[in-house]
C-alpha cells in the first residue's frame, strides 16, 4: 500500500504510470491529470497538491471533465438545467425526472482560479459592466457569452429573495443579455411567532410552516417548468426517488466527512474534502458516477485510518472552515503550514443534512431549502458552525471573506463573535481572490500565526 | 488671435498658447506642481508670454482644465480635462474615436463622435492601477527613474503576468517575481501590460478604433504597444502627448471667443 | 412612538394607521451625521441604519430584506440584544407567493407595531390614512416633471416624514441638460448633488431615487372597487376589497425597484419619463457596497441608450471632489457647442 502523501502535477505524471503499471481501471473520463492542463489550459494545477490515490485522481479527473460531460449529454438528446443559487435543491428534482441533467453555473467561478485568469472571463465580466466590486462568480456571465465553458442551459432557474445580492445583480444581468430565468421566491427564514405553527428543519433550525408552504408553492411552480421540459410530470414518487438517490450521496458525504474530519490526523487532504463536498450539490452532472466517486474516496480514507497512514500528522492544528475558497491553492496552504481541516461549512450545509424521506416529497425538500444557512439570521448559521466547532475538537476557526461577495461583509464578524464569546477560540478572516499568488506570504503569515495562537493555547 | 490653455494636473502644469489664425501652437511649456498652484500657473504663463515676446492683453481667451483648475484664477472660464483632451486629440488628429488618456493619478477612455465631440467616457479616479501612479511606484521600488523604466520594458521577452487588479498587491507580487528570479525587463513590461488591461476594462465599455493615446504616461515607450495588444488594434499616440490637454483648452477657448 | 423606515414599500399608512409616526429614515435629523469607519464592504446606509437602531432605543427600525446590506445589518442590529427592530421580508419576484409573502408581513408588522403600543386600526381608520396618502402621493406625481429638482426632493422628503404635502417650486424654461437621477436612497445630507449638477450646466427633471418620485408608485387607483371616499362607510364597501387588501396590493403590484426578479418593472417605468422629459444623460448614484443598483449600470446604457455616469456615495454625506469633477465632464458632454 502506498503512504498517503501530496503529489505535485509532475510527481503525478510518474504516479500515473505507475498505477497503470499496476493495472488501474479508469472510468471513461479518466486519464493523467496532465491532460487537462494541456487540453483544457487548467494551468493552476501546476500550483497545486493532489493527493496522491487512485480515489483522488478519480476526483479531480470527474470534477475537471464536467464541461465536456454535458456536452456529450446535450450531445445525447439530453436537456439541460441551469439552477443558480439555491445550492442543493432544483438538482434533487431535475435529477428525478429522465432525460435531465443539471448543473451550477455558478460553479464558473473556479475557472479564472484554475485557468489561472487567461480565460479572461473576469475581464470579460468587466466589459460587460460586471466589475471586481463584484464576486467571482461574475466569471458565468461571459462564459454564457461566448459558450466556451459549460453548454447553455435549456432551462434556467434562479432563487431569489434572500440571497446574496451579487449574485442575485449578476443573474439578473443575464437575464438582461437575453438568457430567461425562471426566478423563484426564497424568503427570509425566521423563528416562528408566537401563535405560528412550527416546523422542523435540519441543522436544529425552525421556520413557520407559512414560510415552509410558501417555498414548497415555489418549488411545485419550479417542478412545472422541469416537467415540461422532461416532457412528463414530476409527481411525487418521481421525486421521491430522486430525494433517495440525492440522500445516498448526503449519506456517503456525511460518512465522508466524519471519518476524515473525527479521524485524530487527516486522513485526506483538505483540497479533496472541499472538492468532495461541492459534489452535493449537483453530483457534477452525473449522480450515479459522483456516488461511484464518493465511495472510491471514502473506501480510501477508511483503509488510511485503518492502517494509521494519514496526510498530515496528529500535531496539525484542528481547523474549522468557513466559507469556499476562490483560489483552490488556499486549501493546500493551510496544510504546508501545519494546518488541518476538522469541520467545514461552505456556504450550503443544507445541501449535506438528509431530506426527510418520512414527510410528503415537496415538503422535505421545501423543508431543506429553507434551511440554506444563507437565508436565515447569521446568528443561525454561527451556532452550528459553534456545535461543530465543540463536536470536531476545532482549535481555530478561518472564515474566509469571498472578494466582492456583500454578504461577507457583516457575516464574519457574527460567525467569529459568536465562536469567541462561546467556546473561545481564535479565529481570523481571510480574503481569498481567484488567484492568490501575490498574497500568499501575507495570508501565510496570518495563518501561521493562528496556528501558532492555537498551539500555544495547547500548553496551557 | 491668442488663446491659452491652462491643465494644472496632479503631477504637473501645463499651458499652450494657440494661434487661432494659424491654427497652430506658439509655444509651449510645463512646471512641476506644487502647492501653490495659481503661482505655479502665473509663472508659467508668464514664461510662454515672455517667449513669444506678448503681453496679457494680447491674450483673447484663457480656459484652465485639470485637477486644480478651479484655483487659476486668471483663467476665463474652467472646463475639465475629459473634454478639453477631447478636443485637443481631435485637433491633431480628427479621425479620432477613441482616446485614453493615463495621467498620474487617474486615467479616461474618452469615446467621440464625428466632429470631436464626447460622446461616452469612462474613468478610474479611484485606483492607483491603471494610472501613472502605479508605474512611478513601481520605477520608485526598483530604484530607477521613468526613461530607464521604458527603455527597459523593451528588451522583455516574456512579459511576467501581473495578477493583481490593486497596486498595492501588485507591489507584493512584483517582489515576489523578481525575488523568484525573473528578469527586470520582464517585470517592468509586465507592469506595463497590468496598466494597459485596467484601462482596457474601460475601453472596453466606450471604445471604438481609430484610438489615440495620450497624457503623461503615453509618453512611456512600450505603452502604447501594450494597450494595442490588449485592444487588438492599432494604439496611436498623439505628438507632444503631455500637452493634449492644455491645447484641448486653448482652441475651446478660441471657439468661445469667435 | 416613532417608527423609522428603511424603505418607501413599507407602507406607512399601515404604521399611521396603528397611531405611531412613521418616519423615512433617510430625513431623520441624526442620520449619516457622522461618518462610520466602515469595514470593507459594507455599506454606508446599511451601517447609518444600525447606529441609528442602536442610538435610539426608544425608537423602532423596520429593515427590509430588500438588499443583503439590510439583511445582515439586522442582524448586527439584533446579535447582542433585541432593538426595537423589525425586519420586513419584501419579496423580489410578483408571484402569487410573493404577493402572500407581502400580506403575511404586512400582518406581522402589524402584530410587532401592537407591541409597541399601537392599536390594531379599523377598517375605517386605515381607510382614511389610505386615502390621505394616496391623494399626496397623486399630487406629487402630478408635480414632478415641471418641478425644481431640490425643491421636488424637499417635497417628497416632507411626504415621507410625516405625510403631508407641501408644493414644490415649479421650474423656469432653462436650456441646461435635462438629466435623470437613478439610484437607491438619497438622503437630504445628499441634496448637495443637485446643486452641483446645476453648478456644472444641468438639471435633475427625473428623481428615480428610492427617495424621489420613484418613491411615490404605490397607488391604490387602480384598485376595482377602491372607495376614493375616506369616510365611506364599511356597509357601502360591501364586495369592494377591504382597505387590508387593498393597502397590500397598492404596494406589491406597483412598487418599482432593481431587486425585483425581473426587474423589468423599473426600466418599464423609467423608459416612457425619460423619453417624455427630454432626458439626455442618466446619473447613476449608489452607495459603495451596494451590489444591485451597480449591475445595473449597463442594462441603464442599453435600454434607454443615454449616456450613464456612475458616482458611488461615500462614507460621508454630500459631494467628493472627484465626483463634482466627473459631473462636470458628464454635463459639458450632454451641452451643446
Amino acid at each position: 500500500m502506498t503512504a498517503p502523501r501530496k503529489l505535485s502535477l509532475s510527481e503525478w505524471d510518474n504516479r500515473y504510470a505507475e498505477l497503470h503499471r499496476a493495472g488501474l481501471r479508469e472510468p471513461a473520463y479518466g486519464g493523467p491529470l496532465r491532460r487537462h492542463v494541456e487540453r483544457e489550459q487548467d494551468f493552476r494545477l501546476e500550483q497545486l497538491q493532489f493527493d496522491n490515490s487512485p480515489a483522488a485522481l478519480r476526483l479531480w479527473n470527474f470534477l475537471l471533465t464536467e464541461n465536456e460531460r454535458l456536452h456529450q449529454a446535450r450531445a445525447r438528446g439530453e436537456k439541460i438545467v441551469g439552477a443558480m443559487k439555491d445550492l442543493g435543491t432544483i438538482p434533487v428534482m431535475a435529477y428525478a425526472l429522465p432525460g435531465l441533467r443539471a448543473f451550477y453555473p455558478d460553479g464558473a467561478w473556479w475557472t479564472p482560479c484554475l485557468m489561472e485568469g487567461s480565460d479572461k472571463l473576469l475581464q470579460q465580466a468587466e466589459a460587460l459592466g460586471i466589475d471586481a466590486s463584484f464576486c467571482p462568480v461574475r466569471a458565468m456571465l461571459p462564459a454564457f457569452q461566448n459558450g466556451e465553458h459549460f453548454p447553455l442551459p435549456d432551462l434556467l432557474l434562479c432563487s431569489t429573495g434572500a440571497v446574496c445580492d451579487d449574485f442575485s445583480a449578476i443573474a439578473q444581468r443575464l437575464e438582461h443579455l437575453g438568457h430567461a430565468i425562471f426566478w423563484w421566491e426564497m424568503p427570509r427564514r425566521r423563528q416562528p411567532a408566537a401563535g405560528e405553527t412550527a416546523c422542523a428543519l435540519a441543522g436544529n433550525l425552525t421556520a413557520p410552516k407559512s414560510q415552509v408552504d410558501c417555498v414548497r408553492a415555489e418549488l411545485q411552480r419550479a417542478s412545472g417548468a422541469l416537467g415540461q421540459l422532461a416532457g412528463r410530470e414530476l409527481d411525487a414518487a418521481l421525486l421521491a426517488d430522486g430525494i433517495r438517490a440525492a440522500n445516498q450521496v448526503r449519506r456517503l458525504l456525511a460518512e465522508l466527512r466524519q471519518t476524515v474530519y473525527a479521524a485524530p490526523a487527516a486522513p485526506l487532504p483538505a483540497l479533496e474534502l472541499l472538492v468532495a463536498e461541492m459534489l452535493a450539490l449537483h453530483f457534477c452532472s452525473d449522480r450515479e458516477e459522483c456516488i461511484a466517486v464518493l465511495e472510491d474516496l471514502l473506501a480510501e480514507a477508511r483503509a488510511r485510518r485503518s492502517r494509521n497512514q494519514f496526510v498530515s500528522g496528529p500535531e496539525a492544528v484542528r481547523i474549522f472552515w468557513v466559507n469556499p475558497v476562490a483560489d483552490l491553492r488556499a486549501m493546500n496552504l493551510l496544510e504546508d503550514l501545519g494546518g488541518r481541516i476538522c469541520g467545514s461549512d461552505f456556504m450550503f450545509t443544507h445541501a449535506l443534512d438528509l431530506i426527510p424521506e418520512d414527510l410528503p416529497p415537496l415538503e422535505a425538500l421545501a423543508r431543506t431549502a429553507l434551511a440554506d444557512p444563507m437565508v436565515g439570521p447569521a446568528s443561525d448559521r454561527a451556532a452550528r458552525i459553534v456545535r461543530e466547532c465543540h463536536a470536531n475538537g476545532a482549535e481555530a476557526v478561518v472564515v474566509s471573506r469571498i472578494p466582492g461577495a456583500s454578504h461577507c461583509a457583516r457575516e464574519g464578524e457574527i460567525i467569529r463573535g459568536s465562536v469567541r464569546q462561546t467556546l473561545n477560540l481564535p479565529t481570523i478572516e481571510l480574503e481569498i481572490p481567484s488567484v492568490c499568488d501575490a498574497l500568499q506570504p501575507a495570508l501565510g503569515s496570518r495563518l501561521q500565526a493562528l496556528m501558532e495562537t492555537a498551539r500555544a493555547r495547547r500548553t496551557k | 488671435m491668442i488663446c491659452a490653455g491652462i491643465d494644472a494636473g496632479s503631477r504637473a502644469i501645463k499651458a499652450v498658447l494657440y494661434d487661432t489664425a494659424a491654427a497652430l501652437v506658439l509655444t509651449s511649456g510645463l512646471a512641476d506642481q506644487g502647492v501653490e498652484q495659481e503661482r505655479l500657473a502665473t509663472e508659467l504663463f508668464d514664461k510662454l508670454l515672455r517667449e513669444a515676446g506678448l503681453n496679457r492683453s494680447q491674450i483673447s481667451g484663457v480656459i484652465a482644465t485639470g485637477y486644480g483648475r478651479n484655483a487659476i484664477r486668471f483663467a476665463g472660464t474652467t472646463i475639465t480635462e475629459i473634454t478639453c483632451h477631447a478636443r485637443g486629440v481631435h485637433h491633431l488628429a480628427p479621425d479620432a474615436r477613441t482616446i485614453i488618456e493615463i495621467g498620474g493619478q487617474d486615467s479616461k477612455v474618452i469615446a467621440l463622435e464625428d466632429g470631436g465631440r464626447v460622446r461616452d467616457f469612462a474613468m478610474n479616479d479611484r485606483c492607483a492601477a491603471g494610472t501613472g501612479r502605479f508605474l512611478e511606484m513601481v520605477a520608485s521600488r526598483l530604484e530607477m527613474n521613468w526613461e530607464k523604466l521604458s527603455g527597459l520594458a523593451q528588451q522583455s521577452r516574456q512579459p511576467a503576468l501581473i495578477s493583481n487588479v490593486c497596486a498595492v498587491f501588485a507591489e507584493t507580487e512584483i517582489i515576489g517575481l523578481l525575488a523568484s528570479g525573473k528578469p527586470l525587463s520582464d517585470v517592468v513590461a509586465g507592469v506595463q501590460n497590468a496598466v494597459a488591461t485596467r484601462v482596457a476594462t474601460l475601453a472596453g465599455r466606450v471604445a471604438a478604433p481609430p484610438v489615440y493615446f495620450t497624457g503623461g504616461v503615453a509618453l512611456q515607450a512600450g505603452m502604447a504597444r501594450a494597450l494595442a495588444e490588449v485592444l487588438a488594434c492599432p494604439v496611436s499616440v498623439v505628438p507632444q502627448p503631455q500637452f493634449t490637454g492644455a491645447l484641448g483648452a486653448a482652441v475651446l477657448a478660441a471657439e468661445r471667443v469667435a | 412612538m416613532r417608527v423609522y423606515l428603511t424603505s418607501p414599500w413599507i407602507p406607512a399608512e399601515w404604521v399611521r394607521a396603528h397611531g405611531l409616526e412613521a418616519r423615512g429614515i433617510w430625513f431623520a435629523d441624526t442620520f449619516r451625521q457622522d461618518t462610520p469607519p466602515l469595514a470593507g464592504g459594507v455599506c454606508a446606509f446599511a451601517e447609518s441604519v444600525v447606529r441609528l437602531a442602536e442610538a435610539q432605543p426608544d425608537s423602532a427600525v423596520v429593515f427590509t430584506t430588500a438588499c443583503d446590506q439590510l439583511r445582515r445589518g439586522f442582524d448586527a442590529a439584533t446579535v447582542c440584544e433585541p432593538t426595537r427592530a423589525f425586519l420586513f421580508n419584501l419579496p423580489a419576484t410578483q408571484t402569487p407567493a410573493a404577493r402572500q409573502i407581502f400580506r403575511a408581513e404586512l400582518a406581522r408588522l402589524g402584530q410587532f407595531l401592537v407591541t409597541l403600543g399601537g392599536t390594531a386600526p379599523t377598517p375605517e381608520i386605515l381607510r382614511h390614512e389610505m386615502a390621505q396618502s394616496d391623494e399626496v402621493r397623486r399630487r406629487l406625481r402630478a408635480a414632478a416633471p415641471p418641478a425644481a429638482a431640490r425643491s421636488y426632493a424637499e417635497s417628497v422628503a416632507r411626504f415621507h416624514t410625516d405625510g403631508s404635502f407641501a408644493a414644490p417650486t415649479v421650474l423656469d424654461p432653462s436650456p441646461a441638460a435635462p438629466l435623470a437621477l437613478v439610484g437607491g436612497p438619497l438622503g437630504a445630507k445628499d441634496w448637495k448633488l443637485f446643486d452641483t449638477m446645476e453648478a456644472a450646466g444641468g438639471r435633475v427633471v427625473l428623481n428615480g431615487t428610492l427617495t424621489g418620485e420613484r418613491s411615490l408608485c404605490p397607488t391604490f387607483d387602480g384598485n376595482a372597487g377602491w372607495p376614493p371616499d375616506s369616510a365611506a362607510a364599511d356597509h357601502q364597501s360591501v364586495g369592494k376589497p377591504k382597505p387590508f387588501d387593498a393597502l397590500a396590493a397598492g404596494y406589491i403590484d406597483n412598487l418599482v425597484d432593481v431587486f425585483q426578479r425581473p426587474n423589468t418593472r423599473f426600466y418599464a417605468w423609467l423608459k416612457p419619463r425619460l423619453l417624455d422629459r427630454h432626458v439626455r444623460g442618466i446619473v447613476l448614484w449608489h452607495f459603495t457596497g451596494c451590489d444591485l443598483w451597480r449591475a445595473e449600470w449597463q442594462t441603464l446604457r442599453e435600454v434607454s441608450g443615454l449616456p450613464v455616469l456612475l458616482l458611488e456615495a461615500d462614507e460621508a454625506a454630500g459631494v467628493s471632489p472627484r465626483d463634482a469633477n466627473r459631473l462636470q465632464a458628464f454635463v459639458e458632454m450632454l451641452t451643446p457647442a
